[in-house]
């Protein structure tokens, strides 16, 4: 099988979070919050577990005169995202094989 | 091994939302007038090789100043960045403008330093300029379209 299963990613909220950031150099938190759809405290423990994996990296920064949070991708989050995602398609693929025969 | 294949395809579907959620701001959140600064920047890069002496690095660190603010606008705006020159199917497009606009350039100065023709880096620069307004607006469909495809 193709890629690897990441524990840490597996979660589907913190899969979506993985899968906004490949997509963007860096996502202020509440833009995560409105693409993902979970509450702040909700956003911030998953965030706190993909940081602690070494997946994502956490800055703060003023923008409008307000302290936000930034999040990105790290180039092992980015790795084991990719792997994860083709772990996933190659399982996915299966059943339509298996719908089709 | 279908309970666990069902999983997997819930999974990407769940995760393909997460993306067409940040296409529809992405989207939203690119007005016109933000390809026209890009075209701006990259056609008064090659039109300020006309100043004269050391005007030419006056002009390119107003540029440059120009570029940190079109950022911090993106930020603002949209909260997060995208660049440019990130993987994917966007990439060709961002080398194929930076080397027409390079191209440019030298055939600008050639002009300019061989022949003596001092407007060439003005007419250099529209035309760098209307070239990136139409490559900023494809390389967004692009960007959106690399978003929606399913994972």
């Amino acid at each position: 099988m193709d890629g690897a299963f990441d524990p840490v990613i597996h979660a589907p909220a913190r899969l979506q979070i993985m899968a906004v950031l490949a997509g963007v150099q860096d996502a202020e938190f509440s833009l995560l919050r409105t693409t993902v759809k979970v509450s702040d405290s909700v956003l911030s423990k998953h965030l706190a577990q993909l940081a602690d994996a070494g997946y994502v990296n956490l800055r703060k920064a003023a923008l409008g005169g307000r302290q936000r949070t930034w999040v990105s991708l790290t180039r092992d989050g980015r790795r084991a995202f990719a792997s994860h995602v083709k772990a996933l398609q190659a399982l996915a693929n299966i059943t339509d094989r298996m719908a089709a025969e | 091994m279908s309970t666990q294949a069902d999983e997997a395809a819930a999974a990407l579907t769940a995760m393909q939302e997460s993306r067409d959620n940040l296409a529809a701001v992405a989207a939203a959140s690119c007005p016109p007038a933000r390809h026209l600064a890009f075209a701006g920047l990259m056609g008064g890069f090659v039109a300020s090789q006309a100043a004269p002496g050391s005007l030419v690095l006056v002009f390119e660190a107003l540029l440059l100043v120009g570029v940190a603010l079109v950022i911090m606008w993106d930020r603002r705006r949209t909260g997060m960045f995208i660049n440019g020159y990130r993987a994917g199917p966007t990439r060709p497009l961002t080398f194929s403008l930076l080397a027409f606009t390079l191209a440019t350039l030298a055939l600008c100065d050639w002009l300019m330093f061989g022949r003596g023709v001092g407007w060439a880096p003005l007419v250099g620069g529209a035309v760098v300029a209307v070239v990136g307004y139409y490559a900023s607006s494809i390389w967004q469909r692009i960007y959106l379209r690399d978003l929606r495809s399913a994972a």
